[in-house]
């Protein structure tokens, strides 16, 4: 199935895009996702970030997200 | 874009907050005693001796929408205000240009001063707000806030 990643602030210059689609598992879980997105980029792991699925964020790692969901990655803010 | 609900008022605006949408408007409620009002400004910090000459700023704005219109409701009721006016820029704004706008409405000054720094603060913290110091060598940072 297709999800939607999302990348803000810093983590677009680890990403190299601000957005993509990745095709996963149907099962798949948010901390599944997240171990493969590390591996395909290896600094979001030195990178602090919390994650929103559908505008909400996400606290379940085991959540199994769904087909379009759209998975957000945002480093601490810095507005204001 | 804005985004209003009852008391409370959000709008991003691209590039620097104009000086004239930020001149005290006219309010005709006859219980409002105060208004307290901060203007956040890019500043040109010196970075590893190079001066920052404008921000970039970007944001994920429906949660930014949602998240600072639920919050803006919390303070109106603890404060017991009349509203909260909030302004934040998007895109380019360069250092001595205005990029966050805060206006709040009530009854006396204690409230007014005392919502004023808590929404500033929590704004910085929960906001989905991001931003780009682009530095005078063309270089960049990422800013980060300071609490």
């Amino acid at each position: 199935m297709n999800i939607l990643i999302k990348y803000f602030g810093k983590l677009i210059d680890i990403s190299k895009t601000d957005s993509e689609i990745v095709q996963v598992d149907s099962s798949i879980t948010a901390q599944k996702l997240m171990l493969l997105l590390h591996t395909k980029y290896e600094g979001l792991q030195r990178e602090p970030f919390i994650i929103f699925r559908n505008q909400s964020k996400l606290t379940d790692e085991n959540f199994n997200l769904k087909e379009n969901d759209e998975i957000s990655l945002m480093p601490p803010f810095s507005g204001g | 874009m804005i985004f209003k609900r009852m008391a409370v008022y959000f709008a991003f605006c691209q590039g620097p907050i104009e000086p004239g949408s930020i001149c005290i408007p006219e309010q005709q409620n006859q219980e409002v005693g105060a208004m307290a009002v901060f203007t956040g400004y890019v500043r040109n910090d010196t970075i590893d001796t190079q001066k920052v000459v404008s921000i970039e700023f970007s944001s994920h704005e429906q949660i930014a929408h949602e998240t600072c219109l639920d919050l803006m409701e919390y303070f109106v009721n603890k404060f017991k205000l009349f509203s909260i006016r909030i302004i934040h820029s998007l895109g380019t704004v360069p250092a001595g240009q205005a990029c966050f706008h805060i206006e709040i409405l009530a009854a006396h000054r204690k409230e007014a001063f005392m919502a004023l720094a808590e929404v500033a603060d929590v704004f910085k913290r929960k906001i989905p707000i991001f931003g780009k110091e682009i530095l005078n060598s063309g270089n960049y940072v990422w800013k980060k806030n300071r609490y």
